[in-house]
């Protein structure tokens, strides 16, 4: 039930869990943030809104509250169809787990006007263990019924060196849209929507790589 | 079946109000028609254009998605509150020399919107300004004059400040 802004202004947050700091500057402007909030976002599940692409890159536990008592809910069945989720109809959010990520993240996207919604949006966040990728975590938006998780290309990632960053990231990037079917709509058509994810995840994971390098 | 009326407490640009609303009553609703404070306008109706943007303990908002009954407890500061006894606050000066509206239409929300966007920032750049107030829509002025109007308040505003410390 946190608003936005205040995510977005928290020192805690930038540090524990940049990935969603990141992500929730890009949603909407400020009047709407100072309203909106995390767990009603991630509720309302709108396939082209950014915090349910976080939630699912960074293996977030929702925890819904009802009569019945606390369940926590996995991010990847969390999400049901658009506007769609595991909630029951008498269940609330109360609390959103992230866990830590040690290395680089990043959030990028593809919007016709400045905080609009996104057409795709990619969540990307990578750990290194030294010149080699130990784990990769990536998201899309604006692709599916749903946010999504790029596993194909988490694991072309996994285990290979960062030494070419853009040949890597270009790699998965082509791996992530392949078997992909976007609807077209009045915002992008399928063949637009796939270009722009293989483009966003390329920027996204190169990104997340190098900032992942700054850490160390 | 007929909602049960909420009692509300709100202060609105500094006058406390006890009021019934229903649930799902509109706190642009309720200011314009509830207390008469017609100045926040209604565009879109569902969040996107901001002339019905108001402040909720200070913070900028859009009346026309909120519930009133979600401004329980707060204070409200809509542009009838920003005129002090007949002198313009210095935001709306600025707005009329600088030519920062033309129907006016969007003018109180742009007014709300850049007094959140000076308190928190009193000295903008006029890229700053242009950024922020991109939440809020004008179909006239080319957002041009609205940026010089905010960036000329904001050096009145300064100037006050300095003569009162
Ligand atoms: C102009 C505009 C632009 C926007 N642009 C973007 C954008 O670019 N990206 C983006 O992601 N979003 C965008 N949004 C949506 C915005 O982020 C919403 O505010 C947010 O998705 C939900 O806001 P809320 O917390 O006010 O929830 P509400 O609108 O109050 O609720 C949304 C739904 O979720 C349910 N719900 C709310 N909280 C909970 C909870 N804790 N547990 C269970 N159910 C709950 C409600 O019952 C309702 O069904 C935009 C909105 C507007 C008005
Ligand atoms: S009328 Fe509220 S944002 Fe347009
Ligand atoms: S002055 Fe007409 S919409 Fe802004």
């Amino acid at each position: 039930m946190t608003r936005m802004s205040e995510v977005e202004r928290s020192p805690e947050v930038a540090v524990a869990a940049p990935l969603l700091a990141e992500a929730v500057g890009l949603v909407a402007h400020t009047p709407v943030r100072n309203s909106g909030t995390v767990g009603g976002s991630l509720a309302h599940a709108d396939p082209a809104a950014e915090l349910p692409a976080v939630a699912l890159a960074s293996d977030a536990e929702l925890v819904a509250t009802g009569p019945a008592g606390t369940r926590r809910i996995a991010a990847v069945e969390f999400l049901t169809g658009p506007f769609s989720t595991a909630l029951a109809p008498d269940e609330i959010l109360t609390e959103i787990r992230l866990p830590m990520w040690a290395g680089g993240h990043a959030f990028v996207e593809f919007s016709r006007i400045h905080a609009n919604f996104a057409v795709v949006g990619v969540a990307a966040l990578i750990d290194l263990d030294g010149d080699r990728i130990r784990r990769a975590a990536l998201a899309l938006t604006g692709v599916a019924p749903t946010a999504i998780r790029a596993t194909a290309a988490e694991n072309v990632l996994a285990g290979s060196d960062v030494g070419d960053m853009a040949a890597t990231a270009a790699e998965a990037a082509g791996v992530a849209v392949q078997g992909l079917t976007p609807a077209g709509d009045l915002h992008a058509s399928p063949q637009t929507r796939l270009a722009l994810a293989r483009t966003y995840l390329r920027r996204g994971i190169e990104l997340a790589m190098s900032r992942a390098r700054n850490e160390r | 079946m007929t909602p049960t009326a909420c009692t509300i407490n709100v202060t609105v640009n500094g006058h406390p109000h006890v009021a019934e609303v229903e649930p799902r009553r509109l706190l642009v609703d309720f200011l314009r028609e509830d207390l008469g404070l017609a100045g926040t306008h209604i565009g879109c109706e569902h969040g996107v254009c901001g002339t019905c943007t108001v402040l909720l303990n200070g913070a900028s908002i859009r009346s026309c998605i909120t519930f009133a009954v979600q401004a329980d407890g707060a204070e409200i500061s809509t542009v009838e509150g920003l005129a002090r006894g007949g002198e313009m606050h210095p935001l709306q000066d600025e707005f009329s020399e600088k030519q920062g509206l033309q129907c006016g239409y969007c003018t109180p929300g742009m007014l709300m919107r850049a007094c959140e966007i000076l308190a928190e920032n009193p000295d903008p750049t006029p890229a700053e300004v242009r950024s922020a107030i991109a939440s809020n829509l004008c179909r006239c002025t080319g957002y041009q004059f609205i940026t010089e109007a905010v960036i000329g308040a904001a050096a009145r505003m300064r100037a006050t400040k300095e003569v009162a410390s």
